[in-house]
């Protein structure tokens, strides 16, 4: 399959299908036994430095603070110093985090520390975003804040965006298309285009009628695999 | 966009919880008089117990017990201020340090360097584990006459036993602090396109950092063993050469007086580990 630049796609599937490990390899951090992952039409044999990652484990440093944590990416790629304080300043402004800069990870909470886990990963500007459950481990409501902020990004910075969930919601309210996987082995079972107009509003998209077709018509596909993969 | 992020609820919760310092300092505020009490109970208990034991032990001694065993503390006081007056204290301290703190660079950056190459090397870690283990089980002390024998009985050899003491402790834990770094990190920094040594900088140090402070802590009072125990066993300065030389005079109050320098030595040195460890890991605090 193929993903267009600036398009956000989802992917779905039981657990165990393999979601994070095509992230891990778009990323270059773990090869294919077979075939190829092509990124921008050459293969991945790498990392991939033109992305972004955001696990479920927000990758902060716990030894740096909030303007250190957002500010890692830029000294990795040797950006002057003068240079990095304006745009990390930039960055904790855009995720809302001012009068937290000298806060260290411990000191937040959940739902923040992903705001700067956001802020980490866009501060360098990748071309395209892997998100591996980014927003697993929160509840329902700040999910959905994330939600609205996430689109809003897109929309504006016309990024690429790979979303692994578990929540068939989220995916449905954030995708262009989402893809299910099938247990394993990990195929790829279902590619399902959402047509919802686009700009969404996340709080009210879900009561659609589209919206429940698709809902619909995705947990078709993957309750099988579930079942399948609970039976085993 | 920024405001509503600002309003969610876990946001306040989040502003508590900084906060919960302040809170307990309010609490602590609230009950000034039985704090400030409870302290001067403490302390005056403390100095009244250290009283007794040592006018008991004074008083005993010539009485129920011969001085030739016990001395007796004001003999020991004396002894002591003399040593000092005379700087012959001074002189075998200076000279116990000087083995220790070198004795403890050595191990300590050599300990921490083979512990990063092996928490890094898989391979070579799974190959030599059992001879450093093997190693490791030897009692250390056990290497001092073979180290006098190697490096004479002066500075060279009670700097071999300590940096061989401190080796080990920094060496295993700065192996497990890096075979502990969180996999998730390191691949977060190899997609923002960290090299190797960004990684080591960056990542692992950092993390391991509170492993291999815990490693120069405990390893602090065993550089001093190391150095006094080498002194001992055969030296002619030093602490340790001290307490030998008294004992055998059979000058007990030499030999207390020895220990009691030893013990404010030893001390000392732990309340300073305490402070750096506090200054050093402020965000291993937190949280």
């Amino acid at each position: 399959m193929t993903i267009e630049p600036g398009e956000f796609v989802a992917f779905v599937g039981p657990s165990g299908c393999g979601k994070s490990t095509l992230l891990n390899m778009v990323a270059g951090l773990l090869q294919p036994t077979r075939g190829t992952v092509r990124y921008g039409g050459t293969p991945v044999t790498a990392v991939n430095t033109r992305v972004g990652y955001m696990t479920q484990m927000d990758n902060l440093m716990p030894w740096r603070t909030v303007a250190g944590n957002i500010a890692l990416p830029l000294e990795i790629r040797g950006v002057p110093a003068a240079q990095q304080k304006p745009r990390v300043q930039d960055f904790i402004r855009l995720v809302g985090l001012e009068g937290f800069e000298q806060h260290y990870p411990a000191e937040l909470s959940g739902g923040m520390r992903k705001r700067v886990a956001l802020a980490q990963m866009l501060v360098y500007d990748p071309e395209t975003l892997l998100m591996d459950e980014p927003f697993g481990a929160l509840d329902a409501q700040l999910k959905l804040v994330l939600h609205e902020y996430l689109l809003n990004l897109w929309s504006r910075t016309n990024k690429t965006i790979l979303f692994v969930t578990h929540d068939l919601a989220e995916a449905i309210t954030l995708a262009d298309r989402v893809i299910v996987f099938s247990g394993r082995p990990g195929r790829i079972k279902h590619i399902q285009p959402i047509g919802l107009p686009r700009p969404r509003d996340v709080y009210q998209v879900r009561f659609s009628e589209e919206f429940r077709r698709l809902h619909e018509v995705l947990w078709d596909k993957l309750k099988d695999e579930i079942l399948k993969g609970e039976a085993v | 966009m920024a405001s509503v992020l600002r309003s969610g609820g876990p946001v306040d919760a989040a502003e508590y919880s900084t906060n919960w310092d302040r809170a307990q300092e309010a609490d602590d505020y609230s009950e000034p008089q039985s704090r400030i009490s409870r302290r001067v109970k403490v302390l005056t208990g403390q100095l009244v117990a250290g009283v007794l034991m040592l006018a008991l032990w004074e008083y005993a001694s010539g009485r129920w017990i011969d001085p030739f065993f016990v001395s007796r503390p004001s003999a020991i006081g004396t002894r002591l201020l003399e040593w000092v007056l005379s700087g012959f204290v001074w002189f075998h301290l200076s000279i116990t340090f000087q083995q220790m703190i070198a004795g403890f660079l050595v191990g300590a950056v050599t300990g921490a360097a083979v512990g990063i190459v092996f928490g890094r090397n898989e391979l070579m870690s799974d190959i030599f584990s059992p001879y450093i283990a093997a190693v490791y089980s030897l009692p250390k002390i056990a290497l001092a006459p073979l180290l006098i024998l190697w490096f004479g009985i002066g500075f060279e050899s009670k700097v071999a036993l300590t940096a061989i003491v401190v080796f080990f402790l920094v060496f295993y834990n700065t192996y497990g602090g890096i075979r502990d770094v969180p996999v998730h990190l390191m691949n977060g920094v190899r997609v923002m396109g960290a090299t190797e040594r960004q990684l080591l900088f960056k990542v692992l140090l950092p993390h391991a950092s509170a492993w291999i402070f815990t490693g120069l802590k405990v390893s602090v009072p065993y550089a001093l063993i190391g150095s006094v125990v080498g002194e001992m066993i055969s030296a002619n300065r030093g602490i340790g050469f001290v307490l030998n030389m008294t004992a055998n005079m059979f000058d007990t109050t030499g030999v207390f007086t020895a220990l009691v320098v030893l013990m404010i030595v030893a001390f000392l040195l732990n309340q300073l580990v305490d402070w750096a460890e506090a200054r050093v890991l402020r965000w291993k605090r937190i949280g």
